[in-house]
């Protein structure tokens, strides 16, 4: 289903609360993105949430509660709105989407297909975060690099060359 | 074009000669300077390099860090349509947010540093 331009009137967006719907229904996710960006060093500016949510059935299901508690819908990368299906978790395990809950920009970042033995490894490197009273844990600086050089936008070059900006000009004694 | 092809193909015509002239200074065929310079062939570095000696230039690559700007807000033409004030409130939000997690990364690399 795309349903052409149909505007949702939101209130102003809040991250905060969509770690607690996700944390309520306990959720397993990795942050991944700007704001992983931003808790590697760089604080530039985002107003989305990116993750890669566990991908094993349990989880999904979990995410699927935390999704229609958040009101979420998705739209398609021409921003039209497209159906989500939150009876079939399985099917949000695949692909990405691009949602938009009543606290603001939430993406899901899948890859092309549920990847368990991916998702440990990217986890078993991750870092824990107290973020608000919530354990959030975030990708490694090193996997969030990787991740950037492969998407390759000059956002993404842009964020490598600031979280590897210590790394070119370490400070004096250093 | 590849840049490769773009390089060549500047350098020669800074140099006012033809693929023809360019092929015989270094030895090889007027048709593989025009796939070189059609982005069909990429010659390696060395290559490039002897093709451009042939014109009077020289190749140098350096390494330069990639410059960092501000990012531009995501999501633009999204909140184009959105009221001002909720806006401008979910904005102040996520900057506290993001305050919040550069300050909880610190504390991590901190603790990491023991």
């Amino acid at each position: 289903m795309v349903d052409d331009g149909e505007h949702l009137d939101r209130g102003p967006a809040d991250p905060g609360p969509i770690l607690t719907a996700l944390n309520a229904r306990d959720v397993d996710f990795l942050v991944i993105g700007g704001v992983a960006v931003i808790a590697h060093g760089y604080g530039r500016y985002t107003q989305d949430l990116d993750v890669i949510p566990l991908p094993d059935a349990g989880n999904m299901a979990r995410l699927c509660e935390a999704l229609a508690d958040l009101d979420a819908v998705a739209f398609d990368a021409d921003k039209r709105r497209v159906s989500l299906d939150l009876s079939r978790p399985e099917s949000l395990a695949i692909g990405n989407y691009f949602l938009d809950t009543k606290y603001g920009a939430f993406d899901l970042l899948n890859g092309q297909r549920p990847d368990l033995k991916r998702y440990r490894r990217l986890d078993e490197a991750a870092v824990e975060l107290e973020v608000f009273d919530h354990r959030v844990r975030v990708i490694s600086k090193d996997d969030l690099i990787a991740m950037k050089r492969e998407a390759g936008r000059p956002k993404d070059l842009r964020d490598i060359a600031a979280l590897t900006e210590v790394e070119r000009n370490p400070p004096p004694g250093g | 074009m590849s840049q490769a092809a773009e390089i060549v193909r500047s350098a020669r015509l800074r140099s006012r000669l033809s693929q023809r002239a360019l092929a015989r200074r270094t030895g090889t065929s007027q048709a593989a300077i025009s796939r070189i310079e059609r982005g069909l062939e990429e010659p390696t570095l060395e290559r490039l390099e002897q093709i451009l000696a042939g014109l009077g230039w020289k190749l140098e690559t350096t390494l330069e860090p990639i410059e960092v700007h501000d990012e531009e807000p995501f999501r633009l033409q999204q909140n184009a349509s959105k009221d001002p004030s909720a806006l401008l409130e979910g904005g102040l939000n996520w900057l506290r947010f993001g305050n919040e997690v550069r300050a909880a990364g610190e504390r991590a690399r901190a603790k990491a540093r023991g």
